[in-house]
């Protein structure tokens, strides 16, 4: 399921990552507000709504014309929001239909959007979690090797810390590319995508920060490399946040995001006849 | 008609000159100046006679090699201050490193200060800002006049950073994030780790099944501060260790730093909230592990403002410094970028001390060619600084110098050879300028002051005890007392007294409310204490412990002469005041062998203390001065001395 997804994705990005990040983010909201919109159609209640909203409005007024009658206007009051109940009943169900969705989506946003691949000369942290903790004998069975293709240096001796169950090495990445790491895990090899790039590429890139032995969220979270299984918890290599700014303003790409949809939904809703 | 004709052609002819000179030429022209700080044109020359300095030798057979007559004092920041306004300190107002409160004796930065923070219902509504204490304009504020695009890298006395149109950079005097001049941190294990030097955290940690934690001291908390109490927004601290790989592993925010003993870390990048969680700053620091067994030690520098995202302005335009970082990476913005205080304090060595070094002047040589880079081919001003020979020299002096009290006898070959190395380090910048040089571009290479040694350190202000200018109740604690004790001092009968690096103060009846020396009596006592001072002999060497003794209005003019000190004295060569007399305190004794790491100083008689002047251009004078510089610099493009300005054009020919 994950490799379906990140290979739906990556070929949504192919013509986008060449772009401005902050001109692809707006393309990807505009897309995803779109389809968001023609989604709740599908999923929500139409009629419903409809109905709802109008018996707001149309409590709303009957208040006004009986301002002068208070118990009149109470009952109005009473009935607008019994109305607003059922439309916010309306509008849960499909929230949570198209919620997964969109975690689906942001996850994989984060992949593109969340952290920016080596460059050359730059030094990062990798880090191989076991699963069992305190166990030294088996972290020392742990070896990262070195890369095949002159991509990397490993800088640093192994460091072990039993009670995290961790063993962490500095790398140094040297020529751009997609590579990998290549780790033995008690005999076993492991290995786990490294992003370098040019330093002056600007185009985004997939980046996979961990990747994860086993259970299911942390592979749902993780998609870009399948489980590793056995007795690896983890691998990760600590990559740098990509800063993200749209016309001028820095900001979270996830927060972009979801003001950039809502506003191009709200924008959309009219013009295709949808009731939101 | 035809004097409407005649007055349009002057007008053409004077727009189409564009200066008073009317040299065409002038705005086209370039002009270089690297400041290298502390540079000694005796062990300059020691050098490019040995063949270390290729650059530097090409550079004086080929124009002009001089020493430059510094400053009075000889001090950085004074320095600087004449060379940034061609004039001296009773113009531009900076007399010395420190500066006082004459009532009080409080001790403040000589070259910036923090406006108080204003506060409603304890809520911090403004103040608090960085305030340059340098008056007067900056020479390259006269060539904004003329729109001639200049870049000002790293001068010192420049924060926060002066400019409209120049790109102009801060460097000494630029605080770290904390508003401090640089306090460390250091995390160790070892119970029995003291230091006498103050400027730093000295962290016990307990280290436990591999893991210790502490804390890293970042910017003020302004929320939780008071007029008495200042409060430091903290990041929590874990540290990881590996005995049997000889590393560490350190968590602090959000970032994990891997050491291996004996390594400096990368910059690392910290996000420290200001007001959770909507405002927080960012800072960067370096970790260095210096050991995990028999006890884990491990230093962090002074954290830093971020370049790319700093606190206050460390650039003019206040972008400047971002574009710069983003270009080459994150650089240092403190004032004084050298680990000058953790080896001061012991906390590191000399070797971790020259490591960092190295790695700073790096650091320095990727700014200087991305400064190069931006100049190719254009016209106007570049000035850029180099402070790495000045800090290491105050620092690994002692290592080549056996007369040094404390000469490290095992001294490894990394600090016999370190004075030779940052030399050698300057002349490879120097010829990555040089390879920028073109026929219309005016080179010159200058330091503010020369180096000499600093073996016996003079606690001036048991000085004016013994000879009964400076009287105190008891005695006996002398040691234990400092000018700001009112109970201590006896202001009644007290008639001088020392605070700063050079300065005497006479305790006049304008100046302090205690005052006893009427400006009638201020000339005799002053020629009292010069004579006393000038005959005073060191009964351990029998050498004299002041070359020159310099009286304010001999050697400053302008409304600032007030303000100086009322005698300012130049120690003879391997002299200085103590810290505690700078400070306004009392040392143990008179005079004292200096055994601090700090061991080689500039801070004596001016005449023993030249700076370098160097220039691809040949020079009409033979004593060229600091003051000199910015009057030459301008002559370059046509601008004619400005009126504060006292210094001469040094290069009359185009």
């Amino acid at each position: 399921m994950n490799a379906i997804l990140t290979s739906l994705f990556s070929a949504v990005m192919a013509p986008l990552k060449g772009l401005d990040p902050a001109w692809s983010m707006v393309i990807l909201s505009l897309v995803t507000g779109v389809a968001m919109l023609v989604a709740f159609r599908y999923v929500s209640n139409q009629r419903g709504i409809k109905r709802s909203k109008a018996r707001v409005i149309s409590e709303l007024l009957a208040i006004r014309l009986f301002k002068d009658d208070p118990w009149m206007t109470i009952k109005c009051l009473g009935a607008a929001l019994k109305s607003n109940l059922f439309y916010l009943r309306y509008m849960l169900t499909p929230l949570v239909v198209l919620l997964v969705p969109v975690v689906l989506l942001l996850i994989q946003m984060e992949q593109w959007y969340g952290s920016e691949p080596l460059t050359p000369g730059q030094t990062t942290r990798v880090a191989l979690a076991l699963d069992k903790k305190d166990d030294v004998a088996a972290l020392d069975a742990v070896k990262l090797l070195p890369a095949t293709d002159d991509s990397y240096a490993v800088e640093s001796p192994a460091m072990r810390i039993p009670a995290l169950g961790e063993v962490n090495w500095r790398i140094r990445a040297k020529n751009p590319g997609d590579t990998v790491l290549r780790f033995e895990v008690g005999g076993k090899p492991v290995e786990k995508r490294l992003a370098i790039a040019a330093p002056d590429q600007t185009d985004l890139s997939l980046v996979s920060t961990t990747r994860v032995g086993s259970g299911f969220f942390d592979a749902v979270l993780h998609p870009a490399e399948s489980t590793i299984g056995g007795t690896v918890a983890s691998v990760s290599v600590d990559h740098h946040a990509r800063p993200f700014s749209i016309f001028g303003i820095e900001m979270a790409w996830w927060l972009a995001f979801f003001i950039l949809s809502l506003v191009f939904a709200f924008a959309l809703k009219g013009p295709l006849g949808i009731q939101a | 008609m035809r004097d409407a004709l005649a007055l349009l052609l002057v007008l053409l002819a004077v727009t189409a000159c564009g200066h008073d000179e009317g040299d065409p030429n002038a705005t086209d022209r370039r002009v270089i100046v690297l400041g290298v700080d502390g540079m000694d044109p005796a062990y300059l020359r020691e050098r490019m006679d040995a063949g270390d300095m290729p650059n530097f030798k090409r550079l004086a057979e080929q124009g002009t090699f001089r020493a430059l007559g510094t400053s009075m004092p000889p001090q950085s920041p004074v320095a600087w201050s004449d060379f940034i306004t061609g004039t001296n300190a009773g113009t531009h107002g900076v007399f010395d490193f420190l500066r006082h409160d004459p009532e009080t004796f409080e001790i403040g930065q000589g070259m910036s200060k923090t406006t108080d923070i204003e506060t409603v219902v304890g809520i911090p509504i403004g103040g608090g800002e960085r305030v340059n204490l340098r008056q007067g304009r900056a020479f390259w504020e006269y060539l904004e006049d003329r729109r001639i695009p200049a870049t000002v890298f790293r001068v010192p006395v420049n924060f926060p950073p002066v400019g409209k149109s120049t790109r102009s950079f801060s460097g000494m005097g630029t605080p770290d994030l904390s508003g401090g001049d640089g306090a460390f941190t250091f995390w160790t294990s070892d119970p029995e780790v003291e230091s006498h030097y103050d400027s730093g955290a000295i962290e016990r940690v307990v280290l436990e099944n591999g893991r210790a934690t502490g804390q890293l001291v970042g910017p003020v908390d302004a929320f939780e501060s008071t007029d008495k109490k200042v409060v430091y927004v903290k990041l929590d601290t874990t540290i990881w260790v590996d005995e049997r790989a000889k590393m560490a592993r350190i968590d602090v925010g959000d970032e994990k730093v891997l050491l291996r003993v004996g390594e400096w870390s990368d910059w690392v990048r910290l996000t420290f909230p200001l007001m959770k969680p909507v405002i927080d700053t960012t800072g960067i620091v370096r970790f260095y592990l210096k050991s995990v067994t028999p006890h884990l030690q491990v230093y962090a520098t002074p954290v830093h403002m971020d370049p790319a995202n700093p606190l206050s302005p460390v650039s003019s335009p206040d972008d400047a410094a971002a574009e710069v970082q983003k270009a080459v990476g994150d650089y240092a913005t403190k004032g004084m970028p050298l680990e000058t205080n953790g080896r001061r304090a012991d906390v590191i060595s000399d070797e971790a001390f020259i490591a960092h070094g190295l790695l700073t002047i790096r650091e320095r040589e990727r700014l200087l060619e991305h400064e190069l880079g931006r100049f190719r081919d254009k016209s106007g001003f570049l000035f850029f600084y180099v402070s790495a020979v000045d800090l290491s020299n105050h620092i690994i002096w002692r290592g080549s110098d056996p007369e040094h009290p404390n000469y490290p006898k095992d001294a490894s070959d990394a600090m016999r050879g370190a004075r030779k190395l940052f030399y050698t380090e300057a002349d490879r910048l120097l010829g990555k300028v040089m390879a920028e040089v073109d026929d219309r571009t005016t080179l010159i290479v200058m330091s503010d002051h020369g180096f000499a040694p600093y073996y016996r350190t003079v606690n001036l202000n048991n000085w004016l005890v013994k000879e009964r200018y400076l009287q105190v109740f008891r005695r006996s604690r002398l040691k234990d007392i400092r000018l700001s004790d009112t109970e201590s001092i006896d202001w009644l009968r007290t008639k001088a007294y020392a605070v700063g690096f050079n300065g005497i103060y006479l305790n006049l009846e304008r100046r302090r409310k205690t005052g006893i020396v009427s400006d009638d009596e201020r000339d005799r006592v002053r020629d009292e204490i010069k004579r006393k001072l000038l005959a005073r002999v060191d009964r351990k060497t029998g050498k004299k412990v002041v070359e020159r003794v310099y009286t304010a209005e001999e050697i400053y003019a302008g409304p600032f002469v007030k303000d100086a000190p009322d005698l300012v004295v130049g120690y003879a060569r391997g002299y200085r005041a103590s810290d505690h007399t700078a400070l306004g305190q009392f040392g143990p004794r008179l005079i004292e062998d200096n055994m601090d790491g700090w061991s080689g100083d500039h801070m004596m008689a001016a005449e023993l203390v030249p700076g370098v002047f160097l220039s691809n251009r040949k020079m009409d004078v033979s004593d060229p001065r600091l003051v000199d510089l910015p009057v030459t610099i301008l002559g370059r493009f046509g601008i004619a001395k400005p009126e504060p300005m006292i210094g001469r054009d040094l290069i009359k020919n185009p």
